[in-house]
């Protein structure tokens, strides 16, 4: 039972919206990852202006007005003290409110400050309010460190989003996010992006979750999991009720006979027979729910931490499938098979009480 | 007299290894209100299988059983079920009771399965510890099964036969795990309760049981071959030592 719902909240938290921010992407609906469109970026420099101001002019002249954004990054030389480490600097362009999550400090407010990731920090031996040192562009900047914040991209450090790359070249680019005006429906949402890719002739415009499904990969992995632990469970579940019905059934015979002599009808005993099962997994689905959420979410930062630097990640989770569906499956698996094992208690006769010892 | 309890032509054949056993060969019985029904036989004559037979925890093979003016080949497990709850007592030899009930839950267990009975759990309990007052138990009501001696726990099985009422009581072999004074107690009970009304049919194996009951029946394999009217019992220790007297006599006769 847990494993199902963990796997389930894994597999949601991975397609979930929630970790946009980990690729070091404001919070967007939509996103363009045409390579034809990206790849001016790395050819032109400054092309990622162009690309905003045409973006959002596109955009706003189809009806559909909202705000583009695009994150890009470089891998530089870094140094502090006489450490030296390639660090991936990364910095967001266009208009958002979003500011960076951090897990200590502050984001950085001017073109001197960087935030870091906690492996950056550490390739470097620096702490939040050292200096450091990069090469970017050709020129050498120092930056004082202001805090520390959570990517999938490990070495990381976020600039300010002013910070001006200059000529320096790019290594990597999440695309344009696009994050619409007026917070619209996922209707809309799916509607504008199929708007988006006639307009630009491409079809790799993806809403948040296909997106991060398509960069992680891993979401859909987890699912088959999921699945496939939902069936092993299920099984698991209806032999465990199965056979522990059976043995229950033989160790009561005399007992069950007894009732039946005594003129219990055979539906109140089955039913008392699978009631137990019933109960039994009741409690079970209860407890595994409550313990649930903390024991995901400290398995999603252990599984984050070893893919990038993450922590502080929340686990999502579907409410419906993990507190309603899958304790349904569990207590119907366990009803079904309690119910049709103790269908064997029929078989019982009243007679049987005398012949018993 | 009203007739409570009727066969015709009641069959009962096992069919054990494709071997035909035929248990019980055509026994019509009729049994009236308020009689007290020995049935003794040697061991393996069929009168356990006889008793269960008529009171419905065995289907018969052919012919007929009325009780109650219901004829119970015809009814479903349930409507059966009901009626042994309803308007008939069990006592085993074995004093079975579930294990992991009380004394006096396991008394009252009856009463709270019967949909007939709609009264609240508390009333039951009471009507349940009356009943073991009136069999002298009503001080193991909290008790384990496994805490009481074999005469308490077969007059507390008596109390479970009788929560519901029970138009009869058929008891297999009451006695028969029982010493000579709890054997005696709990015969006592049971002529109590046949006295206030309630019909008894009891498989015995012991002549001295036999002795305090109304009529006895005499079976050799599947056939009842003696049967002996000796009236209701309600004397003192010499009328029932002539009884006794009688009735050995007869079982001799009939090859006991
Ligand atoms: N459930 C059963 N299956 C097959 N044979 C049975 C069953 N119950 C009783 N018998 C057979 O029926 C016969 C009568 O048994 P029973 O009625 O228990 O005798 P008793 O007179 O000793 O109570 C015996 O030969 C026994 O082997
Ligand atoms: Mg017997």
């Amino acid at each position: 039972m847990l494993m199902m719902t963990m796997m389930s909240n894994f597999a949601l938290t991975l397609k979930s919206e929630k970790i946009l921010w980990l690729f070091g992407v404001p919070s967007s609906e939509a996103h363009i990852l045409d390579s034809e469109t990206l790849g001016k970026l790395f050819a032109e420099q400054d092309a990622y202006k162009e690309l905003i101001s045409d973006t959002e002019k596109l955009l706003a002249d189809n009806g559909m007005p909202g705000r583009c954004t695009i994150t890009i990054g470089a891998y530089c030389e870094a140094a502090h003290n006489d450490k030296t480490a390639k660090i991936y600097f990364e910095v967001t362009k266009g208009d958002t409110d979003d500011t960076l999550r951090m897990d200590e400090g502050c984001a950085p407010q001017k073109n001197d400050e960087i935030a870091m990731t906690s492996s950056a920090l550490n390739c470097l031996d620096a702490q939040i309010g050292d200096r450091i040192s990069a090469v970017i562009d050709g020129r050498e900047c120092e930056f004082i460190i202001t805090g520390r914040f959570s990517s999938f991209t490990s070495s990381a450090a976020k600039l300010y989003k002013d910070f001006d790359f200059g000529d320096q070249s790019l290594d990597a680019s999440m695309g344009v996010q696009i994050h619409f005006d007026g917070d619209p429906d996922k209707e809309t949402i799916n509607n504008n992006i199929e708007k988006i890719k006639e307009l630009i002739g491409s079809d790799k415009v993806y809403s948040t979750s296909d997106m991060i499904k398509e960069l992680t990969g891993m979401s859909d992995t987890l699912n088959v999991i999921k699945q496939m632990m939902m069936i092993i469970t299920v099984i698991v579940t209806a032999l465990i009720v199965i056979l522990m019905e059976r043995s229950f059934i033989s160790k009561e015979k005399s007992e069950i006979a007894l009732m039946k002599a005594v003129g219990v009808d055979n539906g109140s005993i089955i039913l008392q027979h699978s009631l137990r099962f019933v109960i039994v997994s009741v409690i079970a689905c209860i407890v595994s729910s409550a313990v649930l959420m903390p024991i995901s979410d400290v398995m999603m930062n252990w599984v984050g931490n070893m893919v990038g630097d993450v922590s502080g990640l929340k686990c999502d989770f579907d409410p419906l499938e993990i507190f309603v569906i899958c304790p349904a499956i569990l207590i119907g698996v366990t009803v079904i098979g309690s119910f049709l094992t103790a269908l064997y208690t029929k078989t019982i006769k009243a007679s049987d009480t005398a012949s018993i010892e | 007299m009203n007739t409570i309890l009727q066969t015709k032509g009641l069959c009962k054949t096992y069919i054990v290894n494709k071997h035909q056993n035929n248990v019980l060969k055509n026994i019509d019985l009729t049994i009236n209100e308020g009689e007290f029904v020995a049935i003794m036989g040697p061991s393996g004559s069929g009168k356990s299988t006889l008793l269960y037979c008529v009171s419905g925890m065995d289907r018969v093979t052919a012919g007929e059983v009325i009780f109650n003016g219901k004829e119970i080949a015809k009814l479903g497990d349930k409507e059966l079920a009901k009626l042994r709850l309803d308007e008939m007592g069990f006592i085993f030899q074995q004093m079975y009771m579930m294990k992991n009930l009380s004394v006096l839950d396991n008394i009252i267990l009856p009463a709270v399965k019967s949909k007939k009975n709609n009264e609240s759990r508390k009333a039951t309990e009471e009507r349940g510890r009356s009943l073991m007052r009136r069999l002298g138990i009503d001080d193991v009501g909290g008790n384990d099964i496994n805490e009481v001696s074999g005469g308490q726990l077969q007059r507390a099985c008596i109390c479970r036969s009788m929560i519901n009422n029970p138009k009869m009581i058929f008891a297999d072999e009451p006695t028969g795990a029982l010493n000579r004074s709890s054997s005696d107690e709990v015969m006592n009970e049971l002529l109590s309760l046949n006295r206030d009304g309630t019909t008894i049919m009891c498989v015995t194996h012991d002549p001295k049981v036999a002795a305090k009951c109304s009529r006895v029946l005499y079976i050799v394999d599947g056939v009842i071959v003696g049967e002996k009217e000796t009236g209701h019992f309600d004397g003192g220790d010499k009328e029932l030592r002539d009884r006794e007297r009688e009735l050995n006599n007869w079982l001799m006769e009939q090859g006991w």
